[in-house]
């Protein structure tokens, strides 16, 4: 199995099967069998046997040291970093290496102020003469193939030599993103491959997929039409929905793979799935209610008891803090980077006295740290918008508090978020204004991927007064059902004051 | 509204490696598939066993690789036997090393310069050597491997190669398509750039932290520098909060608002303002409307921040010279004329980590020089333990003596004084300020406080000084008589009895502007 795609961009977990590491893996596994492998050449070439192994030997022991001197010997631009004493010492104590190894594998008798260019020649054509003087343009072939392949093996540790194109040919199973895999060097989409399973599908664009579902001789696509749709680039969202002669609002909401889905064909061969794995009980009824008609169940147990370290106020699996307590100062406002970027400075802190008060909680931290698997990350939080995101990493990035917890919270937008999972979700959903619009926050999927993310706790950072009244949002929808579920004690709501006051006293 | 009130330089560790390589001067074919026709060039045939030996391949692997050099036209199978085709053989180039050549390539000797965080290459103009008063954080701590830097500097070589060659070579027809393989790795010295951190507080006390310079670091670095001096910062030592006592011995007004409720009488014990130093009324009042407001008769002048940035050198500057100059006016022949200038350090790791402090130094020295027509010493009197060993004292000392201090005083101070820092020419003129702690930070502290030549004030200051001077127990400085003008660091018992002399500056009758008015 090989994943491609940036390393940056992989999980920890398949760090392993990565393009980089196979690379490295093979790459290690001809250093060490260099000898065996070339000797098969030689052999196949019709070389004396016995002439194939010493001559071999020599080359990659002998003759490595001797490159080695000649460029030291030749290299002036070594001067700048190493006086010429060192240099003088550094190509002696070579030379004596080179003797030291002649003497011990070959029997050969040298100092290092001999010609041992010279001596090294004479010992091949000693060795050809013993073994019935062989054609010497298959021998002066052999040296090469061990020059070669020793540059085989320096150009293999190069990540642009494109390995990957051969591994993508002869791997089982290639793993990438959808426009990872169609870099044309890799030859990946010019091969057709047996299944081509394309997760996260309803987020893909038709480009994307065709892509994939290209390669293919059988496809299936794994995805949820519920949370984000494909987002376009804007000059690609005006003229297609110019072209389809809809709004550029309708044109986001189609879906294709919804499309699909709800096909005749779709109906026959779909499949949905309601077992979910991730949420604890009350942020499934949360989002199951909001967003999927209550038809999910809970296959997972309950959370551990180490929620029980923390703060009383995050003891329930769903929390809202409500920034209404401010009143106009908990507004958005909007960032000068570009036109409906938006951030929430009081959001922003009330994020920030969360961590803070997590971070404090050292009971829980170790708790945690024992349940979580390498690499996991326990705490995501999830901004709304871009801004927003920026805002908090920057406050986060400077707590002098924070140092404890760097390697447990990830901070990301919405739309970066889908896929992903982590066992504490904040979300801080920005838009808080009088003003009749909502922006995108009227998108169901938007508000429903934000919640789902929560595996143990959902820390919801809102005004709930900016959403009270505003019948038939997502967000509505969310406080009525958060409501109910505060009365029936499976919730509970904190005024973000609360929070500051914990801030200024800590 | 934010108002920087510190500047702090972190030393990012930077290396420069000899990198001896081949580039391609055109696109390359996969590796396997270069190596595959390269092979087949030097053996002219070979077979299919051989073959799959060499690349250490299972069966379905070797199909697959002879199905890709079948798909290129490059290679012919007869029979279990291997060879290269013409149009294989037409694509060979000439080489003078002894080998085929499959693509074009060509030797070059690259000089990068890499920082050892994340290994990305840095411009030459900014490894300039500086002046090592950086703050020393914890680089480890970023998870970079510091022990593997010839590993590191090879793949960041492979990964930043463009880049490079961006850097090294303007005109863009001698850059090559790519780097085709390393031969050899040499590496240089290593050295700290400076990347100078600047901190700001806004109205509400909360701190931001702001990088300076090397715009072209990737914005991963520059997080993981913010992040590390966050951390470091968590980890400077919690002094006690006398905030109230720094008003009170000072006499501080104007301050006293911001802080006591009944200010007449400075009653430290009734409630404060919101239960705490109420900073946002105190900046907007006192730096936002009046930009650092002047009271006590025109005598004092408040100051937030730290007093080597250069908004609080200029005004310190500006009232010392008016200070001298009214000094020296009003002397008289009995009129003692300090020689001495003492900066008493708070005991704070974040005081003094730029070139600004010695910018500071020497624009005292020439500011007393020009008024009083000679300068005067300036004496550091800085905090040490008594457990400090000599070499900690030695390092700490060299650090404020290159920094134009004449002499540096070391040792304890009482534990109520770790947040106060005063600067003052006995007699004439101080600058005292208090490390307030921010309530956003655990640590972080933003110094507020005036510059005054008020003579009650000043007479305070100075029995301040006094008390802080005859704690410490060491006195260092460079001797220059010693070893034909070599100097060298002499570290002496500090006497309490030296500075007795400061007793003429809490005689009144000293006082030239008293006097005068």
């Amino acid at each position: 199995m090989v994943r491609v795609g940036l390393p940056s961009m992989v999980s920890p977990s398949l760090r392993s099967i990565h393009e980089d590491s196979r690379r490295q893996l093979y790459r290690e596994s001809f250093d060490a069998e260099l000898k065996e492998r070339v000797r098969a050449v030689g052999y196949s070439m019709g070389l004396p046997r016995p002439y194939v192994d010493v001559a071999i030997e020599a080359h990659t022991t002998l003759g490595n040291v001797l490159e080695r001197i000649t460029i030291l010997e030749k290299d002036e631009s070594q001067s700048e970093f190493t006086d010429e004493a060192n240099l003088l010492t550094q190509v002696y104590r070579l030379k004596e290496v080179f003797c030291e190894i002649a003497s011990a594998k070959f029997s050969i008798d040298a100092s290092p102020d001999d010609d041992l260019p010279g001596v090294f020649a004479k010992f091949l054509a000693d060795a050809e003469f013993a073994n019935g003087v062989p054609s010497p343009e298959k021998c002066k072939k052999l040296e090469q193939i061990v020059r070669l392949s020793s540059e085989f093996s320096s150009v293999l540790r190069n990540p642009r030599s494109n390995f990957t194109s051969f591994l993508s040919r002869s791997a089982s199973v290639v793993a990438g993103t959808c426009v990872g895999i169609g870099k044309h060097a890799l030859g990946i989409v010019d091969h057709a491959y047996d299944w081509v399973i394309v997760d996260e599908a309803a987020r893909a664009s038709p480009m994307e997929l065709v892509v994939a579902m290209q390669s293919g001789r059988r496809v299936l696509l794994v995805g949820d039409h519920l949370q984000l749709p494909p987002i376009y680039p804007i000059a690609v969202e005006e003229k297609t929905s110019q072209i389809l002669g809809v709004s550029r609002s309708d044109f986001r909401r189609l879906n294709n793979f919804k499309r699909a889905f709800a096909s005749e064909y779709g109906k026959q061969v779909g499949r949905t799935l309601l077992s979910q794995y991730r949420m604890a009980d009350s942020i499934s009824q949360l989002v199951s209610t909001c967003f999927y008609e209550g038809a999910l169940r809970v296959a997972r147990a309950a959370p551990g008891n180490e929620y029980d370290a923390l703060p009383a106020y995050i003891q329930k699996q769903v929390v809202w803090v409500d920034t209404s307590d401010q009143g106009r100062h908990a507004f958005h406002s909007e960032a000068e980077t570009n036109e409906g970027a938006l951030f929430n400075e009081v959001e922003a802190n009330s994020v920030v006295a969360v961590m803070r008060d997590i971070a404090k909680s050292p009971e829980f931290l170790r708790a945690l740290r024992e349940k979580l698997r390498p690499s996991e990350v326990a705490i995501g939080i999830i901004a709304m918008y871009a801004s927003q995101r920026d805002l908090i990493r920057k406050k986060l990035d400077q707590a002098d508090w924070a140092s404890e917890i760097r390697d447990m919270y990830t901070v990301g937008t919405v739309d970066s978020y889908q896929g992903k999972e982590n066992r504490i979700i904040i979300v801080s959903i920005v838009r808080n204004k009088t003003e009749r619009s909502v922006g995108f926050l009227h998108e169901s999927e938007r508000i429903n991927v934000g919640l789902s993310r929560a595996k143990d706790r959902l820390i919801i950072v809102s005004s709930t007064s900016m959403w009270s009244g505003r019948t038939g949002m997502p967000m509505k929808r969310v406080l009525d059902e958060f409501s109910k579920m505060v009365e029936n004690g499976k919730a509970q709501v904190v005024m973000s004051l609360e929070l500051k006051g914990d801030k200024a006293n800590a | 509204m934010r108002e920087r009130f510190n500047t702090v330089a972190i030393g990012v560790p930077a290396q420069q490696f000899l990198v001896r390589c081949h580039v391609s001067m055109e696109r390359q074919v996969p590796v396997m598939t270069e190596f595959a026709v390269r092979l087949l060039q030097l053996t002219n045939r070979m077979d299919v066993d051989a073959f799959r030996t060499y690349f250490g391949l299972r069966g379905h692997e070797t199909q697959d690789l002879l199905d890709i050099l079948r798909g290129e036209g490059l290679v012919d199978e007869v029979e279990g036997t291997l060879s290269l085709t013409s149009y294989a053989v037409a694509r060979f180039v000439g080489a003078d090393d002894g080998l085929p050549r499959f693509t074009k390539i060509a030797e070059r000797q690259s000089r990068p310069i890499f920082e050892l965080l994340s290994f990305s290459p840095l411009p030459r103009m900014s490894s300039a050597i500086y002046w090592d008063n950086t703050l020393d954080v914890d680089w480890n701590a970023s998870g970079e491997s510091f022990g593997h830097t010839i590993d590191n500097a090879q793949e960041a070589f492979h990964r930043h190669f463009h880049e490079i060659e961006r850097l090294d070579k303007d005109d863009e027809h001698r850059r090559a398509f790519d780097v085709y393989k390393i031969d050899a790795i040499t590496a240089g010295k290593r050295f700290n750039v400076p990347l100078p951190i600047h901190f700001d507080v806004d109205i509400d006390g909360s701190v931001e932290y702001s990088l300076e310079g090397l715009e072209s670091l990737p914005q991963e670095l520059k997080s993981v520098v913010v992040k590390l001096t966050a951390d470091r910062v968590g980890k400077l030592p919690q002094l006690p909060d006398h905030f109230s006592e720094f008003v009170r011995v000072f006499d501080d007004e104007l301050l006293a608002q911001y802080l006591f409720k009944n200010t007449k009488d400075f009653d430290v014990t009734a409630p404060r303002i919101n239960g705490d130093f109420n900073f946002p009324e105190y900046v907007h009042h006192v730096h936002g409307s009046k930009d650092g407001m002047i009271y006590d008769a025109k005598q004092s002048q408040a100051l937030l921040g730290a007093l080597y940035l250069e908004k609080n050198q200029a005004r310190v500057l500006e009232s010392l010279a008016l200070a001298l100059r009214n000094f020296k006016d009003t002397a008289t022949a009995a009129t003692i004329y300090p020689n001495e200038m003492f900066w008493v350090i708070p005991d704070s790791e974040l005081w003094g980590r730029t070139d600004l402090i010695r910018s500071t130094v020497e624009a005292l020295r020439k500011t007393v020089a020009k008024e009083w027509g000679e300068p005067v010493d300036l004496v550091a009197v800085s905090n040490a333990s008594q457990t400090d060993i000599l070499d900690k004292l030695r390092k700490r000392a060299r650090l404020l003596l290159e920094a134009g201090f004449t002499d540096v005083l070391l040792g304890p101070a009482p534990s109520i004084a770790g947040r106060f820092e005063l600067l003052i020419l006995p007699g004439v003129h101080a600058s005292a300020m208090y490390h307030w702690k921010v309530p956003s930070s655990d640590v972080v502290s933003v110094p507020v406080g005036f510059a005054t030549t008020q003579p009650v004030k000043l007479r305070k200051l100075v029995v301040f000084l006094q008390r802080m001077c005859t704690f410490k127990l060491h006195r260092a400085f460079y001797n220059t008589e010693e070893s034909a003008g070599d100097t060298k660091l002499r570290i002496d018992e500090a006497s309490a009895s030296h500075f007795l002399y400061l007793n003429h500056f809490l005689d009144a009758s000293n006082d030239a502007r008293t006097e005068s008015e």
